[in-house]
């Protein structure tokens, strides 16, 4: 590397040269009037939020209670509830539904873990399906009470117990 | 008077396999007032947009298909056929652990923005791109954006030859 110039480039400018003006749009620093407008975007979202979640949980819930007695998850489901769960991690919170977010984090940890799956993963799984559907139905904004908080640490520990 | 970004200026990539997140940022852009976005759901339809050229941001998700947003950055900074090294990219992703927030860095990403994401959040990094670009460093392990946000007193040797005042190394 010796002898190897690093170079600095500066930006352009044209697009702050096209879209920066004292006129139109929103302030550099939103006020809380435009944050509170653009707020409504996603309230606006937020029953096709409930909607979607909801069918994802419904079909993940009926695919995991179609196994057949002893049967595990295969492969590619454990894919598709990794994704789902990835999914549901990143719009609960933005929907004011942080407690999604936390136990979907929770289901995609654990099913990244999964190196050999065994019967006990599907009903961990499961468990996390249920609540996730259970806070969607009660339509649980916010991190909960009691209750969830010991939910919560309940799926965790049993994802460390059956790994 | 304080200073505003017209949107409607800005021309947007938005990039998402999720159909609802992809629909929530194209609203939320629309509010803004941006009325030139191109959505895309894998890589491979947002790498033939970014292969025309004209776009001012990229928004993207890292989680694509077949291939993923940080090798869409790599295409973008690195490939001697891409049309703009400096093109602005977001990466707002559901990996906002460590490693991913890291990796976005060293890839080249202007910002990162991890899901889920506030209004709020997003707009700060939007208006940074705009209003405070910041300049590129071209190093033999790195081209993107400067990396070090806050500007310290810096008493080292000047490795990147960029100060003229600078004692000979």
């Amino acid at each position: 590397m010796a002898g190897q110039k690093v170079q600095i480039i500066q930006p352009s400018g044209d697009l702050r040269k096209r879209a920066v003006n004292f006129k139109t749009g929103f302030g550099v620093v939103l006020s809380a009037g435009e944050t509170q407008k653009l707020q409504t975007v996603v309230e606006k979202s937020s029953e096709k939020f409930v909607r979607d979640i909801g069918a994802t949980l419904r079909k993940l819930r009926e695919d995991l209670a179609a196994l057949p007695e002893g049967e595990t998850l295969t492969r590619e489901m454990l894919q598709r509830v990794g994704n789902d769960a990835i999914d549901i991690k990143g719009l609960g919170g933005t929907f004011k539904f942080p407690l999604l977010t936390q136990i979907a984090k929770s289901l995609h940890d654990y099913v990244l873990q999964i190196k050999t799956p065994g019967a006990w993963n599907a009903v961990i799984v499961g468990h996390h399906i249920d609540a996730l559907y259970v806070v969607l139905a009660q339509r649980i904004t916010g991190f909960g009470g009691q209750v969830e908080s010991e939910l919560l640490v309940a799926l965790r520990a049993a994802s460390a117990k059956y790994k | 008077m304080a200073e505003k970004i017209d949107f409607s200026k800005v021309r947007f990539l938005i990039v998402d396999p999720n159909g609802l997140a992809l629909q929530m940022l194209n609203d939320i852009l629309a509010m803004l007032g941006a009325n030139y976005v191109r959505r895309a759901s894998d890589y491979d339809k947002a790498m033939a947009v970014i292969k025309e050229g004209g776009i001012d941001i990229v928004i993207t998700e890292r989680d694509l298909t077949p291939l993923s947003g940080i090798d869409m950055l790599d295409y973008i900074r690195k490939d001697p056929a891409s049309r703009d090294r400096l093109l602005p990219v977001i990466v707002l992703t559901a990996r906002s652990e460590e490693p991913f927030v890291i990796e976005a860095r060293d890839h080249g990403a202007n910002e990162f923005v991890a899901k889920p994401y506030t209004v709020d959040s997003l707009y700060k990094r939007l208006a940074a791109i705009i209003a405070f670009p910041r300049p590129y460093v071209n190093a033999p392990t790195y081209f993107g954006p400067e990396r070090r946000r806050r500007q310290q007193p810096f008493n080292g040797p000047d490795r990147r030859g960029v100060d003229p005042n600078a004692p000979p190394r």
